[in-house]
């Protein structure tokens, strides 16, 4: 196993370097706030969010439609600017700041040194160029001097390497002639094309069937595999289950709790990530019925004082309406954003 | 016909033809029934058919051929206004709230409409309109607002009161929580059970979803291709299945907890599914199963055994969820 993906060992202006030790983090993000203008003033998507990515690890991000964990990714790689948002804090790839980072920049990480695979593959493709051509642009934005029969290797071998079948026909092909399997692998494929170091995949199983879920579940490992990191959002903790190292779960635009993924599920530390597991049936585990968790989440325009939790939560106290609580350390790399985490543990 | 089945199902058939290009056998031979009060399910990937079983369940298309049989009556040639007085019997809820619902009409007037089709729409009705709305926990405040103003599964409550406005014996659940965040999908299922509990409905639950297949369905058929390749009851299928198709889907459902990860067989459902448009010869599946004979491309297996649980399959070969998945999946 190499220390790094092979294609981040010397991409100047970066400064991702093939000197990342194991221990060293990928991305930094640090107190990130992102402010949406609304009918009522600026309001906070994502309100304080901090987190590392390290080095060879699948981070997930988990929580439910609202909660900011898309915002986030897409706050990081800077798609969320625009003249109604405002976005603060910092996120670090390497030395580079992302937040701060002018749109040259960013293009530049973006394919590179960051690979994107969306919910929705058409999101990437284009569908009036073939499938061929849209590799070859992939490769050519980040490298003027490939000739033309490497990238035609380089392509056949990107679909290859992602389990399409037949990849040189592939290559003369439109999306729309692809079932929506193969559709999203050769998204993959091209976010994976020019070996990035962190991969972002923002619900890339979502849409899929059950099969097809396993075989990009599997693409992502691989891609960790050959040294990438990969942060994962999604709002299924059994995907998580299945790849994740680490998982931050998210819940009105803050991270409630964060730690590897096996703690997280046998000492959960959380009411919401407690309530988000009870949501869920079960193969194996028949039960009655779901316990879940009662009511909704709650609107950006409309946060509950204290913990944004707390009205829906079976252990809440007055605390819990009037201070918002912080993420404090529950055990090995284990953090809960709850002021009464210890009656879980009861 | 037994006197509690509601729905009958004889060897359905759907095809589908563009233009003039080749057919799509959608469906294929499926038959089934639904009793009072039951929820049989349908499971299986994109295009194995479950949702066109579905439309073709609730006379929203027509079959190619077979029967469809609501309450003891042959429905499958009626005309739209012989149905009409039948409608009621079967109700349907589909996935995508969003084109379900008129936007320009309000809650209330979404409930009452089927009733007005019906010509039952009285001044008295009013008030079941409310109550309606109530029994899927939708209160008083919701019934003069309109569905842009609902979250997702607030509009799926607002399906559900419109479907069960006619006092349904039996609704067609396509895909009904696919759609739904984890905390929202379990408040839905719970109000699918309660439902069921408190008025004797039947459900056809068509679903991509093992898990909330396992946790909803007293019975259920797995397609694949446009036919039932294994059905039989949830406690059957789920604790002893034989297709290897059926193993295919199982063993691709993420485990429970990472210390379950690998200590499956792997992946056993091969690539994607065959192009509906030209089926293999002989078992349909074959190009996909990891147990598939040079024999199984000559003859196409047919669902033999009791209806508590049958495969169609020439090799089928029970096995446990935790051979499938491993001791935690």
């Amino acid at each position: 196993m190499t220390a790094a993906p092979p294609a981040t060992t010397t991409e100047p202006g970066t400064g991702i370097s093939s000197s990342s030790s194991a221990s060293k983090n990928l991305l930094s993000v640090s107190d990130l706030t992102v402010l949406f203008d609304t009918p009522v003033g600026p309001r906070a998507a994502v309100d304080g969010v901090s987190f590392d990515v390290r080095d060879r690890e699948i981070l997930g991000l988990v929580g439910e439609s609202g909660s900011g964990k898309s915002v986030t990714l897409s706050s990081i790689m800077g798609l969320t600017r625009s003249d109604s948002a405002r976005i603060e804090g910092s996120a670090r790839l390497g030395d580079t700041e992302l937040i701060s980072a002018d749109e040259s920049t960013l293009r530049r990480i973006r394919g590179k040194d960051v690979g994107m695979v969306f919910q929705n593959p058409m999101t990437a493709l284009n569908p009036v160029r073939t499938v061929g051509a849209q590799l070859a642009d992939a490769i050519r934005l980040h490298d003027r001097t490939v000739s033309r029969a490497e990238i035609r290797e380089r392509s056949r071998d990107a679909l290859a390497d992602v389990g399409v079948p037949a990849p040189q026909m592939r290559l003369g092909q439109y999306a729309h002639e692809l079932s929506g399997g193969l559709q999203q692998r050769v998204a993959i494929a091209m976010a994976l094309i020019n070996a990035p170091g962190l991969v972002i995949a923002d619900e890339p199983t979502t849409a899929l069937d059950v099969t097809v879920q396993a075989q990009v579940l599997d693409l992502l490992l691989a891609a960790r595999e050959r040294g990438a990191s990969v942060v994962v959002v999604t709002h299924d903790l059994g995907v998580l289950a299945e790849v994740a190292d680490r998982v931050a779960v998210m819940y009105a635009g803050r991270i409630v709790e964060i730690g590897p993924v096996a703690d997280v599920i046998d000492h959960v530390a959380h009411p919401y990530t407690a309530g988000l597991r009870a949501s869920l049936p079960r193969l194996g585990t028949r039960m009655e019925r779901l316990t879940g968790i009662g009511g909704a989440p709650p609107l950006l325009v409309d946060r509950p004082t204290g913990c944004a939790f707390h009205p829906r939560c079976a252990h809440t106290e007055t605390v819990c309406t009037t201070d918002r609580p912080e993420l404090r350390p529950v055990g090995d790399a284990h953090a809960s954003a709850c002021h009464r985490w210890e009656v879980l543990h009861g | 016909m037994a006197e509690s089945e509601i729905l009958e199902v004889q060897d359905l058939t759907k095809d589908f033809r563009r233009g003039r290009g080749p057919v799509t056998r959608a469906v294929r031979g499926v038959s089934f029934t639904v009793r009072q009060g039951e929820t049989l399910a349908v499971v299986g990937e994109s295009g194995c058919g479950k949702s066109t079983t579905a439309r073709l369940v609730a006379r929203l298309m027509q079959p190619t051929s077979g029967r469809v049989i609501y309450d003891g009556v042959d429905v499958t040639r009626y005309s739209t206004r012989r149905m009409r007085p039948l409608r009621p019997l079967v109700q349907m809820v589909f996935q995508d709230s969003w084109s379900a619902l008129d936007p320009r009409m309000t809650c209330r007037d979404i409930v009452a409409e089927p009733l007005r089709v019906q010509g039952r729409y009285g001044r008295a009705e009013r008030g079941r309109v409310d109550e309606l709305l109530a029994r899927v926990g939708l209160d008083g405040r919701y019934g003069d607002r309109t569905p842009a103003t609902l979250s997702g599964g607030q509009r799926q409550r607002l399906s559900i009161a419109r479907a069960l406005a006619l006092e349904p014996r039996l609704l067609v659940l396509d895909e009904p929580v696919s759609a739904l965040d984890a905390s929202i999908q379990a408040q839905i299922l719970t109000l699918f059970q309660d439902l069921q509990r408190d008025l004797g409905i039947a459900y056809l639950f068509i679903s991509h979803d093992l898990a909330v297949v396992r946790h909803l369905a007293d019975r259920l058929l797995v397609m694949y291709l446009g036919q039932v390749v294994e059905e039989g009851t949830g406690d059957a299928v789920f604790g002893a299945p034989r297709h290897p198709y059926t193993h295919g889907l199982l063993s691709a459902v993420p485990v429970d907890h990472p210390s379950a990860r690998g200590q499956g067989p792997g992946r056993l459902a091969i690539g994607e599914p065959a192009d509906p448009t030209n089926p293999p010869s002989g078992c349909v599946y074959r190009t996909r199963c990891y147990r598939a004979a040079d024999s199984c491309a000559e003859t196409a297996p047919v669902l033999l055994g009791p209806a508590e649980h049958r495969e169609a399959c020439a090799f089928p070969q029970a096995r446990s969820l935790v051979e499938l998945r491993g001791p935690a999946g």
